[in-house]
């Protein structure tokens, strides 16, 4: 009896350790920062596409170059990715240096209502997923635009797809990993 | 009874149920454990047979579109559409295949399907490379039956995988049952395992709290009975203080009564509830309230321990005498039960009574109230200590005492002592000490004397109280008494050796006559000591024949020829020495030896006289004298000891002479009368000896039938000395001779005596001059030549 009274408190105490571990998470804090900042300031206005857009936000974003939403051309993107990290794709199964957009600042460029918490994002093969804002918001979700430094082909999940650093919560389900993304909807 | 342990010991069964218990617990999380690790994996093989069934869905879905492209295909809008779901396929081709496990069945079929689309690239180049529409015409039938085989081969292999989906779920799930079995037994088991132990330990708890109860029962009623037992003694208690006839008494620190017991009213006559507040000081002896005081506060100093003390108390009746009690004081003023001082006194009146009588006693005489011995020996011990004093001792023994006693009886004896111990009182002063040792022994302390002439006038005084006749049963009897003076000096002589002096110097006075005194001289010491060590050694003398018979002659005086023999009895101790009948026969006297020793002198001389008769021719006529004490005439077997003496000698009476000696037979003629007068029926000859010493008047000789009288030899040594006593001793043969009577005189030392003695008609002559007593063969030769011619006559003549 005793011995399943230690085993039963050992559990209780991996159990709080676990919870303390995976709780503590200052960078959720800064994220709420940026995102103020995001919705405060005025966002900057966005080139109108030249050539196929590659990109389109639409719903409750306040900044529009293409009636009311907001378009983006590869070479905008590509600008704007100014962010790269080395993430394991469960898909393909190993590790690839991405680079990309960090999901906050696109969001924050498209000038995303304070409201607004939902983002249905569509890709060319009609998969598409729907994120809470602040699961994008998440520090470390890109938007990808490049993969081991090449651009994407639409055979390899390109030209634009979101990855998510192994410790987001949304990344843990494989299903939110959407590529060939072609449209994103604020609500 | 050892204390419960507070930890319950397991029983060796209950032991077991534990382990197996903790073993069953282990079991069940290990194969939790287990079954979470397979869960794991199932999960994980589900997951990817997931992702290989959606992959090869959405797979067979982009195929299906790209089919749908291909349909839709017009040479005027290019082949973008169909490239892109081409592109898309690809991807969808590369994910599905990354999720199918190595070695899996599907990847064979995928490769195929993917090869079948090389096809498929090959023929869109083709038209692209020639973009007419005889050329879409040829391509279309071929894409389309490119992307339907690819489909076809999907469809295979997504049915395929659906049944190795369903078939892993079936497993897992088989599998999960069978853990879920096997946990679901060892929980049960666990279980029930918990279940007996647990019912055991109630068991057990339930015996425990059982024992446990019992014990507090037994608990109770012993703290009951304990209770009880206290109460008891409690009320026992009471009862003894109420009813005991020693008084308690608690009083306050002031002194007050704070309790009485009942019993003071019986002691006391006070009703215990008067007492109460009252000091109890009041009710002790005026005299007395000092000693309680002091009593008490003995008691305060000792905290506790009983202090005792004797105290007289008042009763309340104030003429009544006051009552002696001897008094307890316990200090229990810090005792808060009682906060006094405890009083426990009882009546000692009645034995202080008795302890006075009995030191009364234990210090007088009780016949003549003198002090005693022990009474005595006190006062003569304290007059020794008190420097420079010089302290006499008078020892005063009766002289014959033991023949009253004996004649006249005890009763009388007592009177006589009781009288002469007023008359001795009598002329004593204040301090001086008279005591009654015992029997006829009295003792004088004169505490401060000026020197020895003050002990002797003393002495002089005691001998002219007792002076007097003393009336005794209508008689008058005439007492002397032998006094030994010894003085002392304080701080120098023991009261014991002074004692001792004075007993010494009494017997020197005895020795010299009755009546006398003698002051004690050291000679005297050495003959006191011996003399006690006569009577033990007298008992053993004539068993061990220490005892001899010397023979005096008796002479004729006129034909100087010895007519008879005296004998006289010898003492020839083993030491040697040779004691004189007078040193030992009182002894014998008062002992009774005289009985024993009186029948062995005259058989003794009796078988000498006839020994003599039948070697010593001389000896036909000799008569024998044998001395006869009062005691022996006392006693009624004289006549047949006289009677076998004679007989076994083969004697006439005739021979055989009786001296008695005066004072014997002049106590109480009656008493010896019956018996001289069966000794002369026997034809015995009797004598008077030491006549003229004692009281018989000459007038008693006649009524005593004596046939000798012998003058004594106080009265023959005055004969040549004046003239008055050759009258007396005239006078006395003169009266004889007119009776009848033979007359003897004793003592003769000179010839002038022999020659006043032959004038005056004396017959016979005993002394010194005519023969010291000798041995048996000393006095035959003395026969053959004192009586070479023997007389016809020299025997007397009996009386007609």
């Amino acid at each position: 009896m005793k011995r399943t009274a230690a085993a039963a408190i050992g559990a209780a105490a991996i159990a709080v350790v676990v919870t303390a571990c995976s709780s503590s998470t200052p960078a959720s804090t800064r994220a709420a920062a940026t995102t103020t900042v995001a919705v405060t300031q005025r966002p900057t206005p966005v080139p109108l596409p030249k050539g196929r857009a590659v990109l389109k936000l639409s719903g409750s974003v306040s900044n529009h170059n293409a009636g009311a939403s907001l378009a983006f051309d590869q070479k905008t993107l590509d600008a704007m990715a100014t962010a790269s990290a080395t993430i394991y794709e469960p898909f393909v199964k190993r590790d690839i240096r991405f680079t990309g957009i960090p999901m906050s600042t696109l969001l924050a460029r498209a000038g995303i209502s304070g409201t607004a918490t939902e983002v249905a994002v569509h890709a060319l093969d009609d998969y598409r997923v729907e994120f809470k804002v602040a699961d994008l918001m998440t520090p470390g979700v890109l938007l990808a635009t490049r993969a081991d430094g090449a651009v994407i082909p639409i055979a390899k999940g390109g030209p634009i797809r979101l990855v998510f650093p192994p410790q987001s919560a949304a990344g843990k389900n494989k299903d939110v990993w959407i590529w060939s993304i072609d449209t994103m909807t604020v609500r | 009874m050892p204390e419960p342990t507070a930890r319950p010991r397991l029983s060796l069964g209950q032991r077991v149920l534990a382990a197996v218990l903790g073993l069953l617990i282990v079991t069940v999380q290990v194969m939790i454990a287990q079954a979470y690790q397979n869960l794991g994996s199932t999960t994980a093989a589900f997951g990817t047979a997931t992702d290989v069934t959606a992959g090869l869905s959405r797979l067979e879905r982009e195929i299906l579109r790209l089919g749908i492209e291909v349909e839709r295909m017009r040479l005027r809008d290019g082949f973008d559409a169909v490239e892109l779901r081409r592109s898309l396929a690809d991807k969808q081709f590369e994910v599905t295949l990354s999720a199918v496990p190595v070695g899996g069945g599907e990847f064979a079929a995928l490769e195929r399907a993917r090869q079948g689309l090389v096809t498929f690239d090959a023929e869109l180049a083709r038209l692209k490379a020639d973009p007419t529409p005889a050329q879409l015409a040829r391509s279309r039938p071929v894409l389309t039956q490119q992307v339907q085989d690819v489909e076809t081969i999907l469809k295979e292999a997504y049915d395929a995988s659906e049944i190795s989906f369903f078939g892993a779920i079936a497993n897992a799930l088989r599998a999960r049952t069978n853990l879920q079995r096997v946990l679901l037994g060892a929980s049960g088991l666990t279980l029930a395992v918990a279940l007996m132990l647990g019912l055991s330990l109630r068991r057990r708890a339930s015996r425990a709290f059982a024992r446990a109860y019992q014990r507090l029962v037994a608990e109770v009623d012993e703290r009951e009975a304990a209770e009880q037992a206290l109460r008891q003694s409690e009320q026992r208690f009471r009862a003894l203080v109420h009813h005991a006839s020693d008084v308690f008494t608690v009083i306050g620190a002031d002194g007050d009564i704070r309790y009485q017991s009942p019993a003071v009213e019986q002691v006391l006559s006070h009703p215990a509830e008067d007492l109460i507040g009252r000091p109890l000081l009041d009710l002790v002896h005026p005299d007395d309230r000092g000693l309680v005081q002091r009593l008490f506060d003995e008691s305060r100093r000792r905290h506790g321990a009983p202090v005792v003390g004797e105290a007289r108390m008042l009763p309340r009746d104030p003429g009544a005498a006051a009552r002696r009690f001897e008094m307890t004081v316990t200090d229990l003023l810090g005792n808060p039960t009682v906060q006094g001082l405890v009083l426990n006194y009882r009546d000692i009146t009645e034995r202080a009574l008795y302890e006075e009588r009995l030191t009364q006693q234990a210090f007088h005489d009780p016949l003549t109230g003198l002090a005693n011995r022990a009474r005595f020996s006190e006062r003569l011990e304290y007059a020794l200590r008190q420097r420079g004093r010089m302290v006499g001792l008078l020892f005063v023994d009766l002289d014959r005492f033991k023949l009253i006693n004996d004649s006249l009886g005890h009763d009388a004896g007592d009177q006589l002592l009781r009288d002469v111990a007023r008359r001795l009182a009598a002329c004593l002063r204040d301090g001086d000490t008279l005591a009654r040792l015992g029997g006829d022994e009295f003792t004088v302390l004169l505490p401060q004397i000026n020197g020895e002439g003050t002990a002797v006038e003393v002495a002089d005084r005691l001998h002219a109280q007792l002076e007097p006749p003393f009336e005794l049963l209508g008689q008058q009897v005439v007492v002397s008494a032998s006094i030994g003076i010894a003085t002392g000096v304080a701080h120098h002589d023991l009261p014991e050796e002074l004692l001792r002096d004075a007993d010494a110097a009494m017997y020197e006075a005895k020795a010299r006559g009755r009546g006398r005194h003698a002051v004690f001289r050291v000679a005297m010491h050495t003959r006191a000591v011996s003399l006690l060590a006569i009577e033990t050694d007298l008992r053993h003398a004539a068993e061990a024949g220490e005892l001899e018979l010397h023979y005096q002659p008796i002479v004729r005086l006129r034909s100087d020829q010895i007519a008879g023999v005296e004998a006289l009895v010898r003492w020839r101790r083993a030491d040697g020495t040779l004691m004189l009948p007078a040193e030992f026969i009182p002894v014998a006297e008062e002992t009774g030896l005289i009985h024993p020793i009186g029948r062995w002198v005259l058989h003794q001389a009796c078988q000498q006289l006839a020994s003599w008769r039948a070697t010593v021719p001389q000896a036909a006529g000799l008569s024998m004298s044998v001395n006869v004490s009062g005691r022996q005439l006392q006693d009624p077997k004289l006549t047949a000891d006289v009677a076998s003496a004679l007989d076994d000698a083969g004697l006439d009476p005739g021979s055989l002479i009786l001296e008695l000696t005066e004072s014997v037979v002049a106590i109480d003629l009656d008493a010896v009368r019956e018996m001289l007068q069966a000794l002369r029926w026997m034809s015995v000859q009797l004598a008077m000896d030491d006549f003229g010493t004692g009281y018989s008047s000459l007038s008693s000789l006649s009524q005593l039938s004596m046939d000798i009288l012998k003058i004594d030899r106080s009265f023959v040594a005055r004969l040549d000395r004046d003239p008055e006593g050759r009258a007396v001793v005239y006078a006395i043969i003169s009266l004889a001779n007119a009776l009848g009577v033979r007359v003897t005189g004793e003592g003769i030392e000179t010839a002038e005596q022999l020659s006043i003695l032959i004038e005056l008609g004396c017959q016979y002559g005993q002394g010194f001059l005519l023969g010291r007593p000798v041995p048996a063969d000393e006095l035959a030769e003395m026969l053959r030549t004192r009586n070479a011619h023997p007389a016809t006559s020299n025997r007397p003549q009996p009386r007609p």
